[in-house]
């Protein structure tokens, strides 16, 4: 083999091993984060300025307790009825959430810390409710164990709320701060009058780069 | 040629230490937690987090019941720093029989520095007579254990 043969065989070489460099980069971070349970009363390693999991606990748990504080909610012998669901619960803030988290876990922890107390009506299926009470009257089905009733329960109570925020950005530095306010009330479904009303509120900042979906 | 490199290296560690940040001071004649842990009064409140204990103090920890008859805690903390401190703290209730109930949520609790907060919490179960207050760090992350890793210790 010439010089000039040698040469260019040993480029082209040069050029294939570069251009394979090229088309199959080394993979970033090729070992990865390996999963981890982290504990979602606790700030988790992907934080930013949002409603995170330790909010969501700590808003019901303080709005829980706070309503089971109150004298209307004692021990009377006397169950109120309550709703407890997401259509009155308005979401204004700057952050997409389900707000499904916040009013179904509300309704779990009252629900079994408070069975004696109050009455839980499940409104959202109503739907699912009516069928079953059709077929049982149509014949369609037997009446079940628990009999027939006149009508499904009528509520006494029902919660609502609204959650807000303000946003303002550092454009030099990129810190975000965000103030997050949730406010939730039990409103008497036939006078109007707000029986109970709580807040939770937090403000964070940061400059992480963190998105909430 | 190496005097220049033992140079660099030496400025690239300081450096590094520059970033550290140490536990802030603490002005003269406040007690903190490291000092008041194990009194008989306190017995009931736990600080989980030992760069905390050179830091703040509890002042006081005191029952009582709600107006539907449940138990209640109220703990009073201070801060013996010239900076913000973020707590968390949370409850624990027991009964006769051991736990009565869950404990509850962490709540974030801010001190001003040199300054004092009061943290209260009820409890939610009438079998409830005892409570016992865990305080920790608010923004510390969680850190977990993995085999093969090793630990810092926090230095003293």
């Amino acid at each position: 083999m010439t010089r000039t043969t040698a040469q260019t065989a040993s480029l082209l070489l040069l050029v294939c091993s570069l251009a394979a460099c090229q088309t199959n980069p080394p993979l970033q971070n090729a070992t990865g984060v390996s999963s981890m349970d982290v504990d979602p009363g606790r700030k988790g390693p992907v934080s930013g300025v949002g409603v995170e999991s330790q909010d969501i606990l700590a808003m019901t748990d303080q709005m829980m307790r706070d309503m089971l504080a109150e004298q209307i909610f004692a021990e009377t012998g006397k169950r109120p009825r309550v709703i407890i669901d997401s259509q009155y619960f308005v979401n204004e803030s700057s952050q997409a959430i389900n707000k499904n988290l916040i009013t179904q876990r509300l309704m779990v922890n009252l629900n079994r810390a408070a069975r004696s107390r109050m009455q839980f009506i499940n409104r959202q299926n109503t739907a699912m409710i009516e069928q079953e009470r059709a077929l049982k009257r149509s014949g369609t089905t037997d009446v079940g164990t628990t009999g027939l009733t006149k009508a499904q329960l009528g509520a006494d109570y029902r919660l609502s709320g609204k959650i807000g925020s303000l946003d303002s950005r550092n454009t030099k530095t990129g810190m975000i701060q965000r103030y997050t306010q949730i406010a939730f009330e039990m409103t008497d479904l036939e006078s109007g009058e707000i029986v109970w009303s709580g807040i939770y509120e937090f403000a964070r900042a940061a400059a992480d780069d963190v998105i909430y979906r | 040629m190496i005097r220049l490199l033992l140079a660099g290296v030496t400025a690239a560690v300081l450096a590094g230490c520059a970033a550290t940040q140490s536990t802030p001071p603490t002005f003269s004649g406040c007690r903190t937690w490291e000092q008041q842990a194990g009194a008989p009064h306190l017995v009931s409140v736990a600080v989980l987090s030992p760069e905390l204990a050179k830091v703040i103090g509890v002042q006081e920890i005191s029952t009582s019941r709600t107006g539907t008859g449940l138990a209640a805690v109220q703990t009073t903390v201070y801060n013996c720093s010239d900076v913000d401190v973020v707590l968390t703290m949370r409850t624990r209730f027991t009964g006769n029989r051991g736990q009565s109930e869950p404990p509850s949520a962490w709540k974030t609790v801010f001190l001003a520095p040199r300054g004092q907060a009061t943290y209260g919490e009820s409890a939610i179960s009438q079998a409830t007579d005892k409570v016992a207050v865990d305080i920790n760090d608010g923004n510390r992350g969680q850190s977990q254990f993995a085999p093969g890793q090793t630990y810092q210790v926090p230095l003293k």
